[in-house]
């Protein structure tokens, strides 16, 4: 009996083998990349190479997309390009996404802002509806810096031909705050909105604020819809959201041609009478972005050719598909970083060594490597690497066990306590991000627990109970646009304390609230610089809470795709079809 | 005969009143706040206050259920957090595409898992029966996710002879929308070029989820039918001097069948709500994909609804089941 068990075992394993043998010896897939001419200059450099890994058995690829040249004539897809996305649209109206999916990945595309970010530089702004940044120096802002005054490029107009003027991004923008979806989150500050002539407006703001550029270049802030639409479909006093949200009302390069639930899918048709023309050879002609999340199907699509672009792959997939002959890959600093918020008011973390030895403790290099397949970047700062006034304070802490063990003795923890991690889960390896901390914890003595929760109890938990201590919360949120204040504003001031939003470590220092706000009121980018450093020297001293690292986003794409750039205020859904080709 | 059928269709108005009450009493005491998960962690407090009174969250719990049954005695499933529309719209897009993929894999299941339990029964012993049971073996115990990442490893990486995901390639715009049952949507439209189409979608995910449940149908039908083949009419019918395959086919087959029609029917609901991993793998727009993502969002309108409508799939198809067993067996009378 047992012999025959088995020989039906092993026959059962050879014929599984044998469908395995066949599915790796089945033809090749291969996607004819059409021929093309010669190519000329053009995309912008992406960032370092993330730090080597053990993950991912092979090389690590570029993370820099190589120059190439548009072609007068570009070569046309017999089908659409496909771009698979991860995070679902919930709405397509620009007053109420808030989300990388919609926000950068799709609505970017048909809807313009008055300012943006430019890929070449990861802080630079440049305008797009708007005809100039305004400065003080151009008289855009007043002198007590609480008046901007907009002036708009002539002869731009929405798909439907409606002009773009200062009625429109009045309208717009007022729309936005009406609706309070979220997105309105960027208008705080913002008091009223005066009409000046057709192509002129002004801005006035409650506080002076360094600032304000930068939040009005984000991708989710002056997304300005069609007024003439809206108020056509307006129904019941909803700035004809129930009709924006399932249709296209914008003006940008592309037009929202369907939307299918269904399908799960967004079609984006090239608008051939953009006011800003087109550049020869540029522009994909049909997109659609098609969301996948399980991380198998979408590598077997891109390496099929089914699919052109992925920004939804795993770490080990990403490596591995970018070592083939067929499809690039890239890995860029993102916006999101590792944050372990620490309870500030109760013990033991309200004693700041305490919070100083659990920041030696975290050997961020050898979770990058060992972890995350080397896709991070460790923080020596307060804010990411990339973005602008950010320096390494004199006083950094890094990775020395011995230190934290110090560090625990001085504050009374000679041998240790205990605590609890709270894990929503919100990147991949989270779970083991952790385990390899609570295994170096364990040497100085302290024990963490580690909790799995849903991300419903954990945004409530954050917000309307503060954790009580030791309890802290693993996250990967990130500032809003690439400016080191970003990083502080609401992590750190006193103002945002919880329950509330967003200060989620409870960390309150009087200093370090006057140097955001003196850094808002401060114009000068050199001087402001000198006040994050002073701020960055204080947090590394008070270690409000942890920010151990700046995650990397990976994209891939097969070789005949050509001309992308990573913008990294955008991140990584945002894909620039108007400046791409196929090779 | 009629006033069965009807005492069952009361009931299962009180149990459905009652699994509402379960479910919506157990979504609104988990301690999370699906307006602030709505809003994202950057939302004001402000914000989050106006979504709540928005949703009615702000109320007491009695009077947001009577809301909630008001609306839903008008047809009206109330708000999806997670998609910003209503859940019966949502329904009408996602729950075909799961009907589809059950009555496929259902169907699967009684083609093969019927006869290929009775000819193991048969071949009792043999290497047929050894085979088939392997098989229903493996079926088992294989996880349905892996199942279906093979099947996309071999059939779509490696053969190339079916796609990997979706009802349809994409791009293409499926046949007019009648039921947006695509195989039913082709025939009346009298597409069979996208019948073609739709059904090469529809092989993997619903081979893969038809996989487990048929072993399980298998080994049933096969153990019934061995232990009806071994009791005393049956010997009494051999006796007689009927032959093996007639006692098999006229008398022991319908007793044998009937735990397996059981299981059967207890199979359709649990299908419909189990195909969510299927749904994952192969980007199936159906109701397990659109529950995941809901029981993550806290939308508790929509996960009410699904589950709502699962419990009414699984006692119509139970009552189907029990109405089936007087068709097989005159012997069983309700009452």
């Amino acid at each position: 009996m047992k012999a025959k068990l088995l020989r039906l075992t092993i026959a059962g394993l050879a014929v599984t083998s044998l469908l395995l043998m066949a599915a790796g010896c089945g033809p090749s897939p291969t996607t004819e990349a059409p021929a093309t001419e010669a190519p000329v200059a053009t995309e912008a450099p992406a960032t370092e190479a993330p730090a080597a890994t053990e993950a991912p058995p092979t090389e690590v690829p570029p993370t820099e997309v190589p120059p190439t040249e548009a072609p007068a004539a570009p070569t046309v897809l017999d089908r659409p390009f496909i771009t698979l996305a991860a995070d679902v649209v919930f709405s397509m109206d620009p007053a109420e996404d808030w989300s990388f999916g919609g926000g950068a990945g799709v609505l970017l595309h048909a809807y313009e802002t008055l300012l943006t970010y430019e890929g070449e530089d990861f802080a630079r702004i440049k305008p797009v509806l708007a005809a100039e940044i305004p400065t003080k120096e151009n008289g855009g802002i007043s002198e007590d810096g609480k008046t901007i005054t907009w002036h708009l490029k002539p002869d731009m107009t929405f798909h439907d031909g409606t002009p773009i003027n200062s009625e429109a991004i009045k309208y717009s923008v007022e729309r936005q705050i009406a609706l309070a979806f979220g997105p309105d989150f960027y208008f705080q500050n913002l008091d009223s909105i005066t009409i000046v002539d057709d192509l002129t407006f002004e801005m006035h703001l409650k506080e002076p604020s360094s600032m304000f550029m930068s939040v009005v270049a984000s991708p989710w802030a002056t997304r300005i819809a069609n007024p003439t639409l809206c108020k056509e479909h307006e129904v019941d006093g909803d700035w004809g959201h129930a009709w924006v949200a399932e249709h296209d009302a914008g003006s940008g390069p592309y037009i929202i041609e369907s939307w299918d639930r269904d399908a799960q899918q967004i079609k984006l048709v090239k608008y051939e009478n953009y006011w800003g023309g087109w550049e020869e050879g540029k522009g994909i002609e049909e997109v659609i972005v098609r969301w996948v999340t399980e991380p198998s199907t979408v590598r077997a699509l891109l390496e099929t050719g089914d699919a052109d672009l992925a920004s939804s792959l795993t770490a080990e997939d990403w490596a591995e598909l970018s070592a083939t002959d067929e499809i690039n890959g890239y890995a860029f600093p993102s916006t999101l970083l590792m944050q372990i918020y620490l309870n500030n008011e109760k013990p033991p973390t309200d004693n700041k060594l305490v919070r100083q030895a659990l920041k030696a403790s975290f050997d961020a290099e050898t979770i990058i490597d060992g972890v995350l397949g080397g896709l991070g970047l460790p923080m020596d700062s307060w804010a990411p690497p990339a973005y602008a006034g950010v320096s390494k304070p004199s006083n950094y802490i890094g990775f020395d066990l011995d230190h934290a063990q110090e560090l625990l003795a001085e504050a009374g923890y000679p041998d240790g306590f205990e605590f609890t991690v709270k894990d929503p889960g919100l990147f991949q390896n989270s779970s083991l991000v952790l385990e390899v901390w609570q295994a170096d914890l364990a040497k100085i003595g302290v024990t963490m627990h580690i909790e799995p929760v849903d991300q419903g109890q954990f945004y409530t938990a954050l917000l309307t109970d503060p954790p009580d201590v030791p309890v802290s919360y693993l996250s990967n949120m990130g500032p809003d646009f690439p400016d080191a204040w970003s990083a502080m504003w609401y992590e750190f001031s006193s103002d945002f304390v919880a329950p509330g939003c967003c200060n989620y470590s409870n960390y309150a220092n009087p200093r370090i609230d006057e140097l955001i706000a003196e850094a808002e009121q401060e114009f000068d980018a050199k001087s402001r610089d000198a006040l994050y450093a002073e701020a960055f020297e204080i947090l590394e001293d008070d270690v409000p809470m942890l920010t151990p690292l700046n995650f990397m986003h990976t994209v891939a794409m097969r070789d005949y795709v050509q001309g992308y750039h990573y913008v990294l205020a955008l991140s990584y859904q945002y894909v620039p079809y108007e400046e791409m080709w196929i090779k | 005969m009629s006033r069965f059928i009807v005492r069952r269709l009361i009931s299962l108005v009180f149990v459905s009143i009652g699994i509402t009450l379960i479910t919506f009493t157990v979504s609104h005491i988990v301690p999370s706040d699906p307006a602030r998960l709505a809003l994202g962690a950057r939302a004001q407090p402000e914000a989050v206050q106006k979504m709540r009174e928005k949703m009615g969250l702000d109320r007491p719990l009695p009077e947001q259920y009577l809301t909630y049954m008001t609306g839903l005695f008008r047809g009206d499933f109330g708000d999806s957090l997670y998609t910003r529309r209503t859940v019966r719209e949502d329904l009408a897009d996602y729950l075909p595409a799961s009907i589809e993929l059950t009555i496929t894999s259902l169907l699967l299941v009684i083609v093969f898992g019927y006869p290929l339990g009775v000819l193991a029964s048969y071949h009792q012993g043999r290497w047929i029966d050894r085979l088939v049971n392997s098989l229903s073996v493996i079926g088992v115990a294989i996880p349905v996710f892996w199942i279906g990442i093979v099947f996309q490893l071999i059939f779509y990486r490696g053969l190339q002879w079916l796609p990997a995901e979706g009802r349809l390639p994409i791009g293409v715009d499926g046949p007019p929308t009648v039921t947006n049952l695509l195989i039913l949507d082709s025939l009346l439209a009298g597409d069979i070029k996208m019948l073609g189409t739709v059904l090469r979608h529809l092989t993997l995910p619903a081979v893969t989820l038809a996989l487990p449940n048929l072993a399980y149908v298998v080994k049933l039908v096969r153990a019934n039918m061995i232990e009806e083949m071994s009791k005393d009419y049956v010997c009494t019918a051999k006796s007689k001097g009927l032959t093996r395959k007639y006692i098999l086919w006229k008398h022991a087959l319908p007793n044998g069948l009937l735990p397996a029609i059981t299981l059967t029917g207890m199979l359709v609901g649990a299908m419909l709500a189990g195909a969510f991993l299927v749904e994952i793998i192969f980007n199936w727009p159906g109701i397990g994909w659109y529950t995941l993502k809901t029981i993550l969002s806290q939308d508790f309108m929509a996960v009410i609804s699904v589950t709502l409508i699962v419990a009414l799939v699984y006692m119509l198809s139970n009552l189907a089941v029990d109405l089936l067993y007087i068709r097989l067996n005159p012997r069983i009378r309700y009452s």
